[in-house]
């Protein structure tokens, strides 16, 4: 089972010293490959963002602790916004390329000539991809306990980060993208096969107890759970395309139709939750006890597969964590000294942002240890904050006069108005915190919009098509 | 393939098969060998999301023309 898992990791870092030869010695080759990543490329590093050790472990695991109540807002936001994401991310690709952004910080306050606007969106986007990184940290740390060692689970988890960082210190974006490759590609085989050996085993020594328990597990809808989950789809979806990771990983496309192409296939990619949906309910009908939910998959994958395939199928969990953790690595990296701290060179930019990368590297092992309740609150906020920055990215590519106070503002009440919602549990009938909190932040930008219009700036959407055009 | 088609298409169509269809169909006490209507319903949205997206692709968007922009990404201040 080692030998299998070591074997992947070892061929992952074989494919990050690959990705080395078309790399160039710039800031924006390190962070967005330059914007020079084909369709394929593309696809690979978008779906390796969007599927995170959490989804593997956390579907099953919140079928298993929960039941199907879930499912729908879970999947119906991400469906939707590979949706939204065909119509509107070759518009956010394009605004990046006239405004010759590498992140979102960049692309705002260039739009709006704005530099409290590029600061507060970079620590918005610092302080909610935080979490981030400690939740990959606890999902391997499930996955490598797994694997059975004596190691000390600080040690592993240690090594994971070493791992990380010596993909980004290879060639930054590339090898994530390299490696996304090979993830994306196990991920989907290792789900099938335990889905394959569940299906056929669905009715050996199955617990009559646990499968009517089982069976009994269905959502009972309830108006309040219904409005909760279309309001998450709403909110989820819309916001999906503003986090700071999924922008930078937007810009390193090469084009809008590499885009485009890129979007159609992305829904497909999700046919990997039924199976999951299969392996979830073999748990339920055959484990009586976990540790932890998120335990599931790993557990399900010890009692169906020979030991080599199970290293296998951790491997690719684990690379799921780690292609997550060096992309968001590299969208922090340069929000801190490009955005927080600009006027540096190129390679200062690369070598500060390595330093930035290692110590949220490190704080997220921390965080993951201590697992600190304000950690666990920022995470479930992480959707509130992103979907603040919608109306300012409306602004840059469809609204002509807005202006950045009020984009402040808005992103300011927003999150403020989400996050006390969500703190004090203020009952709203269900609707999610984060999408009252944008009702306001869109209420003080068009107002403003409308009764104080700020100077005029031509929306990217309605700039004309141009063959080949100097930025 | 008009505006008006293209977004019914790639936007209306996939938003009205999630919201409100699967909520409403979770509603109903029928079920496909065990498995609830609306999660069955859930999971063909799926691949109904790609085929409406394909649709927009292969009418509409597939025959614009594709910029090649140079950029310049400058040392990370706004310009």
């Amino acid at each position: 089972m080692i030998a299998a898992f070591a074997a992947i990791f070892a061929l992952s870092l074989a494919l990050a010293l690959m990705s080395r030869r078309d790399l160039k010695q710039r800031a924006e080759d390190f962070f967005i490959a330059s914007g020079q990543f084909s369709a394929v490329l593309f696809f690979f590093l978008a779906v390796g963002e969007t599927y995170s050790i959490t989804s593997v472990l956390g579907f099953p695991g919140g079928i298993y602790a929960n039941g199907l109540s879930f499912v729908t807002w879970f999947l119906g936001y991400i469906v939707l916004a590979f949706v939204l994401g065909y119509f509107l991310n070759p518009l956010i690709w394009r605004a990046g390329r006239l405004r010759g952004a590498v992140t979102l910080p960049d692309l705002l306050g260039r739009h709006f000539d704005s530099r409290a606007l590029e600061i507060v969106v970079a620590l918005a986007g610092l302080l909610f991809l935080v979490p981030l990184g400690m939740q990959q940290f606890l999902g391997l740390e499930i996955v490598l306990k797994a694997l059975g060692t004596e190691v000390s689970p600080l040690l592993l988890a240690s090594i994971a980060g070493v791992f990380a960082f010596a993909y980004i210190a290879i060639s930054g974006i590339r090898a994530s993208a390299y490696v996304a490759i090979l993830k994306d590609i196990l991920l989907i085989l290792a789900i099938l096969v335990i889905a394959v050996a569940a299906a056929l085993q669905w009715s050996k020594e199955v617990d009559p107890v646990l499968a009517t328990a089982a069976a009994n597990r269905v959502m009972q809808p309830t108006l309040k759970g219904d409005v909760f989950a279309v309001t998450t789809i709403l909110l989820q979806s819309a916001g999906f395309s503003m986090a700071p990771q999924i922008c930078a990983s937007i810009f390193t496309a090469r084009s809008a139709s590499a885009v485009r192409r890129a979007q159609i296939t992305m829904p497909l990619y999700m046919l990997m939750f039924p199976f999951l949906t299969l392996v979830a309910y073999y748990g339920l009908r055959h484990i009586a006890h976990i540790e932890t939910a998120n335990a599931l998959f790993p557990a399900v994958a010890g009692m169906l597969l020979p030991p080599v395939l199970v290293g296998g199928v951790l491997a690719a969990a684990a690379l799921s964590a780690l292609v997550v953790l060096t992309a968001t690595c590299l969208t922090i990296g340069p929000l801190v000294t490009r955005n927080l701290v600009p006027g540096l060179g190129d390679n200062q930019q690369r070598q500060w942002s390595k330093l930035v990368m290692a110590l949220y590297l490190v704080l997220s092992i921390a965080g993951a240890a201590t697992s600190s309740q304000l950690m666990v609150t920022i995470n479930n906020l992480y959707y509130f904050g992103m979907t603040q920055f919608l109306p300012a990215m409306l602004g840059v590519l469809f609204l002509d006069r807005m202006r950045p106070a009020a984009l402040i503002a808005g992103i300011a009440a927003g999150d403020t108005v989400a996050f006390l919602l969500f703190e004090f549990a203020i009952p709203v009938g269900g609707i999610n915190p984060g999408l009252i909190g944008l009702a306001v932040n869109l209420a003080i930008v068009f107002s403003t919009l409308r009764l104080a219009p700020g100077e005029m700036r031509v929306p990217i959407a309605t700039q004309p098509l141009r063959a080949r055009q100097k930025a | 393939m008009s505006p008006f088609a293209r977004y019914t298409i790639g936007i209306a169509i996939p938003f009205l098969s999630v919201i409100p269809t699967v909520p409403l169909l979770y509603r109903l006490p029928v079920s496909v060998f065990g498995v609830p209507l609306g999660l069955v319903w859930l999971f063909a949205c799926i691949p109904l999301a790609s085929l409406c997206l394909a649709i927009c692709w292969f009418r509409h968007d597939r025959y614009r023309p594709d910029e090649e922009i140079e950029s310049d990404y400058g040392q990370g201040r706004p310009r």
